[in-house]
């Protein structure tokens, strides 16, 4: 492991060729990870990816095979104790005591953080909407509630940097309504939230940022509108899908047209001409055929198309 | 720095108190059982009082103190065991590691807590025994200061001892059952065994209640080396659990 650099301190989080070996199988394979400041950051991936397996190293909770990291600046682990005393986290699901009360069970967490933490309890109660029942024992809490005492435990800390990882498990729309907006607020603080989940279209609507793991590579990282990015695509309604689709196919500037939902889903080539151009075309094309159109849309793309085409491609690359 | 270590251990003192159904049990143990035992000898000897010594006496006291030992093992196995493996059952580990706290100095809060219970535990017990040998002792010659203090010195540091043993070796396991069982059966039944034992000879000295047996005194046993030697084997057996305990605490991954 090597110390800290200037731009590790820029960032909450940054790791190096991190590699986790459980034997022959690696977790992790030489994760290069850079998580800004000051965002939510989306660590996305199926189950088994190694989303745990990061955290729980950046943590000090595991120990790495290879590579370096560091965390707010702080290399791990030789300065564990600096780096984590403003980190919170949920490692997979938050576990408590369950004979002791809510409020036991942050002091428990606080004795661990110092007396600023203790002072903190009644606060990060209050932020969580769980003051009333703060004196009733944990083993009759909700999972919803136990999600948001493990926040308010994360928060004892007054931390820059949280780690949450699949949080929105086992939430109902409400709950995961309001954990969102939690943590939206969290970085409207300034707090860096490390979210990991495999929830794409969670991460999309909660995080600034993101990366996709897959078999414990990070296979792309960056801005969710740089992940999202790329050539539109265009829906058209049409009384003939099928004939649409197959005319459309040849069209110049058309890399695929598929028969999806009642109509065409028309993917751009890369280095086609422009969207107002392309529909023009397609457009002229289908009334020559004598094709009807009830609807030409531009489609976003989301994170779960971008996430299932880079992980299609590794599959295929294989 | 003193202050956060103090509310550590209050900390660690709170978790085991609000296990209160472990904190029954280890009381009916501890204080109920060597009760029992005056109780049904004062009944039998009410009874029976020609035929029947009384209740209490200087007998009774060594019966009892002896009888403590066994108990100091079962009661150091529940609390050493959930003090030092409890955190790990119910994976709130993770979160207290997550701190970046002290690995050692966690488990050394928590082997500091264990021993505090165990040792009021068996404080109890002891003032029970104390208080039924005297009050109980008829016309039988009571135990001296000396035998009282020496007796009952004998089996809180034995229980102590026992604390710390059953902490570190508590310190490798995720759950709590396999290792209190295996610890209580090792304790009470195969040291036993181990000490009837005859042709094992002095190697029998190394046996954790060898020096239990030695330090009160007990000739019955044929273990007759120094009480040094006794106490140093108990330390021993303590720092040797500890040490293990503490190294795998660590470098274990959670």
């Amino acid at each position: 492991m090597t110390n800290s650099t200037h731009d590790g301190e820029a960032l909450a989080v940054k790791t190096t060729g991190l590699t986790k070996a459980f034997g022959a199988r690696k977790a992790l394979d030489g994760v290069d990870l850079e998580v800004p400041r000051g965002v939510a950051f989306g660590f996305l991936g199926p189950n088994g990816a190694g989303k745990t397996t990061i955290i729980r190293v950046l943590l000090g909770l595991a120990w790495p095979t290879a590579g370096t990291m560091s965390v707010l600046g702080h290399a791990v682990p030789e300065d564990r104790a600096t780096a984590l005393a403003r980190v919170g986290a949920i490692v997979e699901e938050p576990r408590f005591h369950p004979f002791l009360t809510g409020w036991e069970n942050l002091a428990a967490g606080a004795a661990l953080r110092g007396e600023a933490a203790a002072r903190r309890i009644p606060e990060v109660l209050e932020r969580v909407g769980l003051s009333a029942r703060a004196d009733d024992r944990v083993s009759g809490y909700s999972l919803g509630m136990r999600q948001r005492l493990g926040i308010a435990r994360c928060l004892l800390s007054d931390p820059e940097l949280l780690f949450l990882d699949e949080p929105m498990n086992g939430l109902d729309p409400a709950g995961m309504l309001e954990l969102r907006g939690l943590i939206r607020d969290l970085v409207e603080e300034g707090r860096t939230v490390f979210l990991s989940s495999h929830l794409l279209d969670e991460v999309q609507r909660t995080c600034d940022f993101a990366a996709i793991v897959d078999r414990g590579r990070v296979v792309t990282q960056g801005a969710i509108g740089t992940l999202t990015g790329g050539p539109r695509r265009i829906a058209v309604g049409t009384d003939d899908p099928g004939r649409a689709a197959s005319l459309l196919a040849s069209l110049h500037g058309v890399e695929h047209a598929a028969v999806r939902d009642g109509g065409v889903v028309v993917s751009p080539a890369a280095n086609g001409t422009g969207d107002r151009a392309l529909v023009t075309a397609i457009v002229r094309r289908m009334l020559e055929a004598g094709l009807a159109i009830d609807r030409v849309t531009p489609l976003e793309a989301s994170l779960e198309e971008r996430f299932l085409t880079i992980t299609q491609r590794l599959e295929d690359d294989r | 720095m003193i202050s956060d270590t103090v509310n550590l251990i209050r900390m660690e003192l709170l978790k085991l108190r609000r296990r209160r159904g472990l904190m029954a049990i280890a009381l009916l143990i501890a204080v109920g059982l060597v009760g029992l035992m005056f109780v049904v000898e004062a009944i039998r000897h009410g009874t029976n009082p020609q035929h029947v010594h009384p209740a209490g006496g200087i007998r009774s006291f060594e019966d009892a103190t002896d009888f403590l030992g066994q108990i100091a093992v079962v009661i150091a196995a529940m609390i050493g065991v959930t003090a030092s493996a409890g955190d790990a059952e119910l994976g709130v580990l993770r979160d207290s590691l997550a701190t970046g706290r002290s690995r050692l100095g966690l488990f050394a809060t928590r082997a500091v807590a264990a021993v505090i219970v165990t040792g009021l535990l068996m404080a109890a017990s002891l003032a029970v025994a104390t208080i039924c040998s005297l009050a109980l002792a008829g016309a039988e010659p009571v135990p001296s200061l000396s035998e009282i203090v020496q007796r009952d010195a004998a089996v809180l540091a034995f229980a102590v001892s026992s604390a710390l043993v059953c902490t570190g070796v508590a310190g490798f396991a995720r759950s709590r059952g396999p290792v209190m069982a295996s610890l209580i059966a090792f304790g009470v039944l195969v040291s036993q065994v181990l000490l009837q034992i005859t042709f094992l000879g002095r190697l029998r000295e190394l046996v954790p209640l060898a020096s239990f047996y030695r330090m009160v005194g007990d000739s019955t046993k044929g273990l007759h080396y120094s009480l040094a030697v006794a106490i140093a084997g108990a330390v021993a057996w303590a720092l040797a659990a500890l040490a293990a305990g503490g190294w795998w605490a660590r470098r274990v991954e959670v």
